[in-house]
């Protein structure tokens, strides 16, 4: 049954690369949107509780 | 109505002023219709069913070259913020940009198609069909250029942004152009020509709008 | 809802709450939905095995096609009615979109090359689906193609009420054009009778990708808005700690 499995009725070639790079491109883009929403919130939380900043600093800084 | 035949006949005299750039369309054109046969072959069986498909993409590559021209001066040197003030609306703006774009971009092309249909091998009988699906296809183009270069106005890769919006929306011109450019039993209002059109008026009633809400923001912005 | 919905920090708490509970029921439908697709369903008579791509290629279908009338929503919200929360929408979703787009066409070229003998036709719907692709892809450009990342968002909301209009033309267009060229017969991609057992996986399937959706959705907003308020913060900051007398004319909007 497992070799049947695998092997799909002979189509195996096709049927599991459409099923891995699907599985491989949904995950990538939850992975990505989930780092990018857990970055962006380190990062805000970086900034509100930031030290006031000085002067000199400043002006340096981007705007 | 005034301020609308002003505004067309300020651009045609700018036109005029660097009429040396209608010059580049044309030649551009031109060369674009030459690689082909270059890349293809020169026989002419090969060629003559390809030559209308031919002739259309060249004039659509021609046409879309010229594209990020369409308000970058405008925007450039506050004249669109002088007709923000004035009392032509934004849309009427829009339109008669098109109108003087075409004119001065697409109309030499179609004056250059009979002569440049030579090189293709394009069989004299489908002459008068090619040449008026071209005029209503072009004006669409056109439109399409309005919408394309007015969003993307003030973005870093404006250009290549302008082909990317323009050329997929392009693609129903392209289809039913062709279609009508070789119509069966030579009849010159063919159903294909029909949809031609509708497709035109569909883009006459988007893009003025559309342009004008694309403007709006990016005279705002100064044009940066 | 919508006008519920506006106030940022209020759509923050309530994705933070739907989010996790979105993206599980997702997670769970996907899997029985596999079970179903690759264990528990028929071959087809004609097409054997093959029917399986079915369950993945009919979802990302169908999502690339929502994403879009879904951005064309969010546009029109945005242009017309000043939702100040749309366009953040529109941006979430272009590029999901943008991927079940994709994934329709590898899935439908994997596909096609054991049915039909070819990687590509130029079928009408796969044909669309590719220039559904362009136009996501174009979307995005636009949005973040400006220098300062706001004044992106009319433009692309722009461009997506506009392909709204137009995609479906050129979908007639492709159809017109393919039953002028092709004859008769030939390609009809999930021309497949669906049989009552093949239903199941593909609905579990269906409803795992809208989830799925949703779920992306939620999070890139949040990411999104987490992003504008960074930059309104940075731009307060500087504004504070430049010195007086020297007037800094930024244009925020947050």
């Amino acid at each position: 049954m497992t070799g049947g499995f695998f092997s799909m009725g002979g189509y195996a070639a096709f049927i599991w690369p459409c099923y891995a790079l699907t599985a491989i491109a949904m995950l990538w883009l939850a992975y990505a949107s989930w780092r990018k929403a857990k970055d962006n919130a380190a990062r805000l939380d970086a900034l509100e509780q930031g030290p006031p900043v000085d002067r000199a600093d400043a002006h340096n800084a981007e705007g | 109505m005034n301020g609308f035949i002003q505004q067309i006949q300020r651009d045609l005299k700018i036109a005029w002023a660097s009429r040396l750039d209608i010059g580049v369309i044309l030649l551009f054109f031109v060369i674009i219709v030459t690689m082909f046969p270059l890349a293809i072959g020169p026989q002419p069986d090969i060629l003559r069913p390809l030559a209308v498909p031919l002739l259309w993409i060249a004039a659509f590559l021609s046409i879309l070259a010229g594209f990020d021209r369409l308000f970058a001066a405008d925007l450039r040197d506050g004249w669109l913020d002088q007709v923000a003030l004035s009392t032509l609306p934004l849309f009427a703006y829009v339109i008669a940009k098109a109108v003087a774009h075409w004119l001065v971009s697409a109309l030499p092309l179609l004056l250059a198609v009979p002569i440049v249909g030579l090189l293709l091998q394009v069989e004299s009988a489908v002459l008068p069909s090619l040449v008026i699906a071209l005029l209503i296809g072009t004006a669409a183009l056109t439109l399409l250029g309005v919408i394309g270069a007015s969003l993307a106005s003030g973005a870093r890769q404006a250009g290549g942004l302008m082909a990317l919006l323009v050329l997929p929306l392009a693609l129903p011109v392209l289809i039913f152009g062709v279609l009508a450019s070789q119509p069966e039993a030579g009849m010159l209002l063919s159903p294909h020509l029909k949809l031609l059109a509708a497709v035109l008026l569909v883009l006459l009633a988007i893009a003025p709008p559309v342009a004008a809400a694309a403007l709006g923001e990016a005279d705002d912005d100064g044009g940066a | 809802m919508f006008d519920y919905l506006a106030n940022p920090t209020r759509f923050v708490r309530i994705a933070d709450m739907l989010f996790r509970p979105v993206a599980v029921l997702a997670t769970g439908l996907i899997l029985v939905g596999l079970y179903f697709a690759l264990f528990d369903s028929p071959a087809d008579y004609q097409q054997g095995d093959t029917v399986r791509i079915m369950y993945v290629h009919v979802p990302a279908a169908w999502l690339a096609v929502l994403g879009y009338v879904a951005m064309g929503v969010c546009a029109l919200f945005y242009i017309v009615w000043r939702h100040p929360l749309a366009d953040i929408a529109l941006r979430a979703m272009a590029p999901i979109g943008a991927l079940f787009a994709m994934l329709t066409l590898v899935t439908g070229s994997l596909w096609g090359k054991p049915m039909w003998g070819a990687w590509w036709v130029w079928d009408a719907r796969l044909t669309s689906m590719l220039i559904l692709f362009f136009f996501y892809l174009a979307v995005i450009a636009l949005a973040n193609g400006f220098d300062r990342a706001e004044r992106g968002s009319r433009p692309a909301a722009l461009l997506a009420l506009v392909g709204v209009l137009n995609v479906p033309i050129v979908k007639f267009s492709v159809d017109w054009w393919n039953t002028l060229h092709q004859p008769a017969s030939l390609i009809r991609s999930g021309g497949v009778s669906i049989d009552p057992s093949m239903l199941t996986p593909l609905l579990f399937m269906l409803a795992g990708f809208h989830l799925y959706f949703i779920a992306l959705v939620i999070l890139r907003m949040k990411a999104l808005l987490i992003e504008r308020r960074i930059t309104s913060l940075q731009l307060r900051q500087a504004r504070q700690t430049t010195k007086p007398g020297h007037a800094t004319n930024t244009g925020t909007n947050a």
